[in-house]
């Protein structure tokens, strides 16, 4: 924890990122109290408004405050992005690791992978909305089972080369037990890719989720979030472009501040990085 | 330690870009002219269609995709003018049994079907035989028929139960209407759409092929025998001056604007309302005002749940709605829509403010007054709208803010169409759902006139006023059974009218002879090419 | 090797066994029905019935299954609803467009993503380092509508280089040079997948560079430039590859919103118009042909795995 604190305290973008985070999640948290206009609230006579000191960030095509809408989208797009990472990369992780670890479930496993990259969003979404009825986890699984896929695959063969890494070996013949082999010595050794993937699954499916929303699978669209702001403001594209851009900033911002702490907990996770603090 | 800059290039990239969209949307205007003048080619036209139609077989699809294309293809025996009055296209004379019984019709005389074969009453009599049994409006006309006789070649008659005064509308609508195959084409054919190397018909082009996902191309037909008298809307004589029609399927908005501005398209249909101003002041496209109205409908179920026989709360809800804020919010310039309780839009003679009073109230004191009236306690109100047309997803949304804010307890169900239509079948699952409502020559080819469609209106009012309107022949006489009719609508509320919309289409600088306005279905004979 | 491909080839078939079951009982569980779809709005209750009835889909669903399955094994994937013409006619149309779209993004992606991925590793944590990192973040976020659309209004419409949309097929048409109307989507395409994969080669090479047997490299004096690709990108392959090869399933299949805008006839949005309207045996036989597709990109994909690090004795590795 200490290394940590002053890995993050020597970097100063990466306290420039946690601090994003935080505004993003205090935006997420107090909402209510933060927005200078309800979010619901349609004026028709206000609408497409551009950037003025009454609308910072504009008004959309319904007359809603955008600056409104963005402060309560971030908890929606923040629970709902988050939720897919952490489902995809838990579970993807999980099924990868073992499999390139146990030759004896690796076939069957994998042929699961192989079947389940098959489906798409939309088919599964609309099944578990006729089963479940309309709810943020149903669209969270459905994108979430694509990435799943795509983590497992990546963790899979990163698994199957270090597993032959002398280093393990080594362990092994020293009696280390699997378990703690996997998490303990493989894992740590592989988490950058799954990083990787992790910061462009959340990029990723902010979108893809926005698409399901469209299509009538996800949210109903009047809730905001980051994605669906964006999709609705595509055919405004040039006649009103703030539908487009401040949304896609806060998406941009809020990729950027993931990946930069990701780096650092990577840097802190992975023990060959510990000692050079020196890169960013 | 370098200086972490990352933040800051992307501040910068997003900056960059934006100011990239303001200078194109101004840049293009400079450079209007539109490229590639393939003058020595064959004179074609592309044309960019929102949806690919599952068929062009009329007499079953209802799709406008469908109607736009296939017009060009098939004729039926009448057809519409400027004024969307029915005149004659196929049939030369008609004449009319005094008791309007008994329709004698003489077909015109040396037209020819595309495979070179001339049409006779023969054709005619197969084609509306099966129309009557498969058709998706056949039944409509052909519940009134005792039956179809052929007279001679070029003379058939129909002869009717008791008059039925809408049948010239009807078999003048070609949308899911009876236009005329060869007799070998149509007598065999059920309620599948008749296949593509089978799109056999009269008109001025002959269908040559489909490329799933890519076009459908039409090609003119040279020994297409027009009508004689001057052309007037959908009327008169047809001439194809353009070789080759393509119809594209280019499913995104900006895209169909953009294609036409940069030449590979010379047609766009329906485009966003909001997009309109900037469009008419650009020089490289032309906007055309299409008359094809579409009616926003919201549907009450009157067959089940809480709305059941219960007016006094669909009235509530209906003096709470403030149409003109809905419009405006779902289409955008006020041109493009017009905020109208007169359930037949304002340009047809059934226009009439009979009954219209709670239209357009937007009071939510006087919904509150009439909900308590009613017994409404703050029950749940299930209101499905379809994600698949923006106009009624925008709209259900403004109605549904209004309605929760005046107390109602909406739950806003947004659906895929396939969903919502196989959800509103079942009268258990919902009480109010959102849909629309295209051109109709005839009121009585609403939608809500049937007892069937979903929502199951069917009062012993609506069954009296429906049968004096279909026997009465007399135009005036009719106009005022419609009164009746649009009052007992406004009393029971099988539905409510959200006003009438229009869209506009662009289209490429080159293309000559448009008009002012656009007919429904845009059609290109009587168009040429630069 | 040899035994290795052929057993991976005849899993196949129970596994295609089971997403037809699985996707057969998705399709009829969720709610809609194709013959309303397809009669419209108009249509009576009872003219949805004919019709239902003569598409059979009125018999109970092991019925409709066993029909299926008994044409499918014919090499019959029955008919489209909507299209009126054979499945696999219809899947086949679309594949020209998804498998040129997929190979030029592919390209694209190999050519951005992977020098500029080791540029950024070999150059980590310089200002070039920074901007790509920042770059490739943006790239990641931007919709793709959006980057599409602009490139199409600079492009096609201000400086009219490049058709604006749609793909004439080349098969039909014979001309080569069609390939033009694949670029701008193609560039759409390769932004957000080259990014990821710039992302995963710089990671990857990093995790290598701090490897111990770099650094002895490195103390012996070997040219940089040989031990940097030599050693480590070659050792930091393996979930670049992974990464490429589901990237290359995805813009085979999953590519509906950039086929959207630029209005190509493509197979993403053919499965996902297919869903829309309910079109029963495209469904089926599109998500087939989507998982023999992926089935065989993942077995290229360890094949290649191994092939590239022989001490992995995965079932692929060890007969090699």
């Amino acid at each position: 924890m200490k290394e940590f604190l002053a890995i993050v305290l020597y970097r100063k973008v990466t306290l420039l990122a946690i601090a994003f985070i935080a505004l993003i999640v205090f935006f997420g948290l107090f909402a209510p109290i933060l927005s200078p206009y309800d979010p619901f609230e349609m004026r028709s006579s206000d609408r497409l408004q551009s950037i003025s000191a009454k609308h910072v960030f504009g008004t959309d095509n319904f007359g809603r405050d955008i600056f409104s809408r963005i402060v309560f989208g971030a908890r929606t797009s923040l629970v709902s992005s988050v939720g897919v990472v952490l489902f995809s990369l838990s579970i993807g992780v999980l099924v990868g690791v073992f499999s390139g670890y146990y030759k004896k479930i690796e076939t069957f496993l994998m042929r699961v992978i192989d079947v389940m990259m098959a489906f798409p969003p939309l088919l599964v979404a609309l099944v578990l909305m006729s089963i479940f009825g309309r709810s943020l986890i149903n669209v969270i699984l459905a994108v979430g089972i694509s990435y799943l896929t795509r983590t497992t695959r990546i963790v899979y063969g990163l698994t199957l080369r270090i597993k032959e890494e002398t280093f393990i070996e080594a362990f092994r013949s020293c009696g280390v037990g699997d378990l703690r082999l996997i998490f303990v010595h493989i894992l740590p050794n592989i988490i950058s890719p799954i990083i990787v993937q992790g910061t462009f699954t959340f990029a990723f499916s902010l979108l893809d989720m926005a698409a399901l929303d469209f299509l009538g699978v996800g949210l109903p669209p009047e809730i905001p979030s980051w994605g669906n702001m964006l999709s609705e403001g595509s055919i405004y594209l040039v006649r009103a472009p703030w539908l487009l851009m401040f949304p896609g900033l806060f998406i941009v911002l809020t990729v950027l501040s993931f990946n930069l702490m990701g780096d650092t907990l990577r840097d802190q996770m992975d023990p060959r990085f510990r000692h050079d603090i020196q890169g960013v | 330690m370098r200086k972490d800059t990352r933040f800051v290039w992307v501040l910068f990239l997003l900056l960059a870009w934006n100011v990239n969209t303001v200078l194109y949307a101004g840049g293009t205007k400079e450079k209007g002219e539109v490229k590639g003048t393939e003058a020595k080619a064959p004179k074609q036209i592309r044309y960019a269609t929102i949806a690919e139609p599952p068929s062009l077989d009329q007499q079953v699809i209802t799709s406008d995709q469908a109607t736009t294309i296939a017009q060009h293809v098939f004729e039926g025996l009448y057809t519409f003018n400027s004024k969307y009055d029915p005149v004659p296209l196929l049939v030369e004379s008609e004449s009319i049994s005094s008791d309007g019984k008994l329709i004698t019709l003489n077909l015109r005389q040396g037209v020819k079907f595309h495979n070179g074969k001339e049409m006779t009453s023969e054709d005619v009599n197969a084609s509306l035989q099966r129309w009557g049994k498969f058709g998706v409006r056949g039944p409509v006309l052909f519940n009134h028929v005792n039956q179809v006789k052929v007279l001679s070649k070029y003379a058939i008659q129909i002869e009717f139960k008791e008059p039925f005064a809408p049948w010239k509308a009807l078999l003048a609508f070609i949308n899911g209407g009876p236009v005329i195959y060869p007799k070998e084409v149509v007598e065999n054919a059920t309620k599948q759409p008749i296949p593509e190397n089978q799109y056999i018909g009269t008109g001025p082009y002959r269908f040559v092929e489909r490329n799933p996902g890519r076009y459908i191309l039409l090609e003119k037909f040279a020994d297409y025998q027009p009508r004689k008298d001057d052309p007037d809307g959908y009327g008169g004589k047809r001439i194809a001056l353009i070789d080759k029609l393509y119809f594209v399927p280019v499913p995104d908005v900006a895209t169909r604007v953009n294609g036409v501005k940069a030449g590979d398209y010379d047609y766009g249909e329906q485009i966003s309302g909001d997009l309109y101003e900037m469009y008419s002041k650009d020089s490289s496209v032309r906007t055309l005002l299409n008359e094809g109205v579409i009616m926003p409908l919201m549907f009450f179920n009157s067959k089940e749940g809480i709305f059941k026989n219960n007016y006094k709360l669909r009235q509530a809800i209906l003096a709470c709605l403030d149409m003109d804020a809905a419009l405006q919010t779902a289409v955008g310039p006020k041109n493009l829509w017009a905020s109208n309780g007169s359930i037949m839009p304002k340009s047809t003679s059934w226009y009439t403010m009979d009954g219209t009073d709670l239209y357009n109230k937007k009071s939510p004191s006087l919904a509150k007054s009439l909900a308590t009236e009613a017994g409404y306690k703050g029950e749940k109100i299930t209101f499905m709208v379809s994600s698949a047309y923006k106009i009624h997803a925008d709209i259900g949304m403004v109605f549904s803010k209004t309605l929760r804010d005046a107390g109602f307890n909406i739950d806003l169900q947004v659906y895929d169409w396939a969903t919502l239509v196989s959800k509103r079948g079942d009268s258990k699952q919902w009480d109010m759902f959102f849909t629309h409502h295209g051109f109709i020559p005839d009121p009585i080819l609403f939608t809500f006139m049937s007892d069937a469609y979903p929502g199951w209106w069917s009062t012993p009012e609506k069954a009296k006023l429906t049968e004096e309107f279909t026997v009465t022949m007399d135009p005036k006489k009719r106009l005022e059974v419609w009164k009746k009719i649009q009052t007992l609508v406004y009393q029971q509320i099988p539905i409510v009218k959200v006003g009438d919309v229009y869209n506009f289409d662009v289209y490429a600088p080159r293309l000559k002879g448009l008009g002012n306005t656009q007919l429904i279905w845009p059609k290109f004979w009587g168009c040429s090419v630069d | 090797m040899l035994r290795y491909v052929l057993k991976r080839f005849v899993s196949m078939v129970p596994s295609l066994f089971i997403v037809s079951i699985i996707v057969f009982l998705f399709i009829h569980f969720i709610p809609g029905d194709p013959a309303q779809i397809l009669l419209g709005d108009m249509a009576t209750p009872e003219q949805v019935q004919q019709l239902r009835q003569e598409m059979g889909l009125d018999r109970p669903l092991y019925v409709q299954y066993l029909y299926w399955l008994r044409n499918a094994l014919k090499g019959n994937l029955g008919n489209s609803i909507f299209f009126h013409q054979p499945v696999l006619g219809v899947i086949l149309s679309r594949a020209e467009t998804s498998i040129l779209l997929a190979s030029m993004t592919f390209i694209l992606i190999l050519c951005i993503g992977i020098p500029v991925g080791y540029l950024s590793a070999t150059r980590y944590g310089s200002r070039l380092d920074q901007f790509i990192s920042s770059a490739s973040m943006a790239f990641a976020s931007i919709p793709t509508f959006w980057l599409g659309l602009n490139l199409m209004i600079f492009f096609a419409v201000y400086l009219k280089l490049f058709p604006s949309s749609g793909f004439p097929s080349i098969l039909k048409d014979g001309k080569l040079s069609n390939l033009i109307y694949l670029v701008l989507p193609s560039i759409t395409l390769s932004a957000p997948n080259s990014a990821l994969v710039i992302r995963i080669t710089r990671a990857s090479m990093l995790d290598v560079l701090k490897e111990d047997y770099v650094r002895t490299a490195r103390a012996k004096g070997l040219p940089e430039l040989w031990i940097n690709v030599k050693h480590v990108f070659r050792n930091s392959l393996n979930a670049v590859i992974s990464t490429l090869g589901f990237t290359f399933a995805t813009l085979i299949s999953g590519t509906v919103v950039t086929e959207t805008v630029f209005s190509l006839p493509g197979i993403g949005r053919l499965v996902v118009d297919s869903i829309l309207r309910r079109d029963y045996p495209v469904i089926q036989g599109i998500i087939l042909t989507i998982a023999v597709v992926y089935m065989i990109i993942n077995l290229f994909v360890d094949l290649l795995n191994a092939w590239l690090d022989p001490r992995i004795k995965s079932g692929a590795g060890a007969s090699v």
